[in-house]
């Protein structure tokens, strides 16, 4: 090895980095040539200096500090985690209540539409006949008319109902919403 | 045990949810990890405070802790971010003040450092290693002091191996200018 590359490699890399086989070449080296041994003695003392360097003792109080913030930190996140589950907790009982509401409103739809539709058919023949002359129909007849819409109605808020319900099923941005009802 | 061992178990107890096995990691770290920050940051107060949100940070962030790589590299990588945040609203806000920035709260001041190194020449040497720019303090810090490998310290401080190397050689060519005769010797003899 010449002196020169041996300042530059000095220079350059961390002794420590250097792979073992060229530190021995280095060393070698150095002890034939006392100006590459002064200059490896220093970068040792230096390389020993920066290692010797103090550390700092951190505050007493920083861990418990730590603690303290780690504490609050858990305790916000129970309540956070506590509220959530009661807010998880409404609305399943808010989407019971709506299904409930639901099924009775359809149930009663559906009764008074059969009833209607029952009446009708019995008194006046098929209730689409009677579209026409809806004006001059006589009570019985309009309800049995109105009942058969109804009916529809119901049946088509169902089919909505059930089409919702299928394709939102965990995905909270995409709950079903209720008119009436908050979710 | 193995204290790495130790370590990775700490770490996934607290992952848990184990806050006794986390405050273990803290009191295992802390110093280093202050160290660190006021190395970088040459401010107790904020150094305190980078440790405190590093430590808190990385509560919260371990389940994206590799526990088969030691702890202290991904906690130091954290407080070095935290640190670098720090210094950047601190330029910020002098120049939105319109100000200087306030070269009081530098860890240099002697008062500070002599609280927390008490031996003169380990003040001074310290005192040489800061009035490095700070990503050559830093590096020689984590390299020598806390005798990381080239990529550890590459990897905490988010630069490539080769920009550490540049960074070290550069530290110590400035060093070796710096240091006086006397400490040098003074250093030999401990030898």
């Amino acid at each position: 090895m010449k002196c020169e590359e041996i300042t530059s490699l000095i220079r350059e890399t961390p002794l420590r980095e250097l792979p073992a086989a060229l530190r021995s070449a280095l060393g070698r080296h150095a002890s034939n040539c006392p100006a590459c041994e002064r200059m490896l003695a220093s970068e040792r003392i230096l390389q020993t200096a920066m290692s010797r360097l103090a550390e700092p003792k951190a505050p007493a109080q920083l861990a418990a500090d730590i603690a303290s913030r780690i504490a609050q930190l858990d305790s916000a996140r129970d309540s956070a985690e506590r509220s959530e589950s009661r807010i998880l907790a409404t609305k399943r009982r808010r989407t019971k209540l709506g299904w409930a509401a639901m099924s009775l409103g359809a149930l009663v739809c559906l009764t008074c539409a059969l009833y209607g539709l029952s009446v009708g058919a019995w008194r006046f023949g098929s209730p689409t006949s009677t579209i026409a002359d809806f004006a001059h129909m006589d009570e019985l007849r309009r309800m049995g008319l109105v009942a058969y819409g109804l009916l529809f109605g119901a049946l088509l808020y169902l089919q909505g109902i059930f089409t919702h319900s299928g394709s939102a099923p965990d995905n909270p941005r995409r709950r079903m919403t209720f008119p009436g009802f908050r979710m | 045990m193995d204290p790495c061992e130790e370590e990775r178990r700490a770490a996934l107890a607290a992952r848990a949810g184990d806050t006794t096995a986390f405050a273990a990691l803290v009191e295992q770290h802390q110093h280093r990890v202050f160290g660190l920050s006021l190395m970088i940051l040459r401010n107790r107060a904020a150094a305190e405070e980078v440790t405190q949100d590093a430590f808190v940070r990385a509560f919260i962030n371990l389940d994206r802790y590799d526990a088969t790589r030691p702890f202290y590299p991904w906690i130091a990588a954290i407080a070095v971010r935290l640190a670098q945040t720090w210094l950047r609203r601190r330029v910020q806000y002098a120049r939105r003040e319109d100000g200087p920035l306030d070269a009081g709260a530098e860890g240099h001041a002697d008062g500070p450092l002599r609280e927390l190194i008490s031996d003169e020449r380990s003040r001074k040497l310290w005192s040489l290693v800061t009035s490095l720019p700070r990503a050559q303090s830093a590096a020689v810090f984590l390299y020598y002091k806390q005798d990381m490998k080239v990529d550890e310290v590459a990897q905490t401080l988010g630069v490539a191996s080769g920009t550490i190397k540049t960074l070290l050689s550069r530290a110590r060519h400035a060093l070796r200018e710096r240091l006086e005769p006397s400490d040098l010797e003074a250093i030999d003899d401990e030898m």
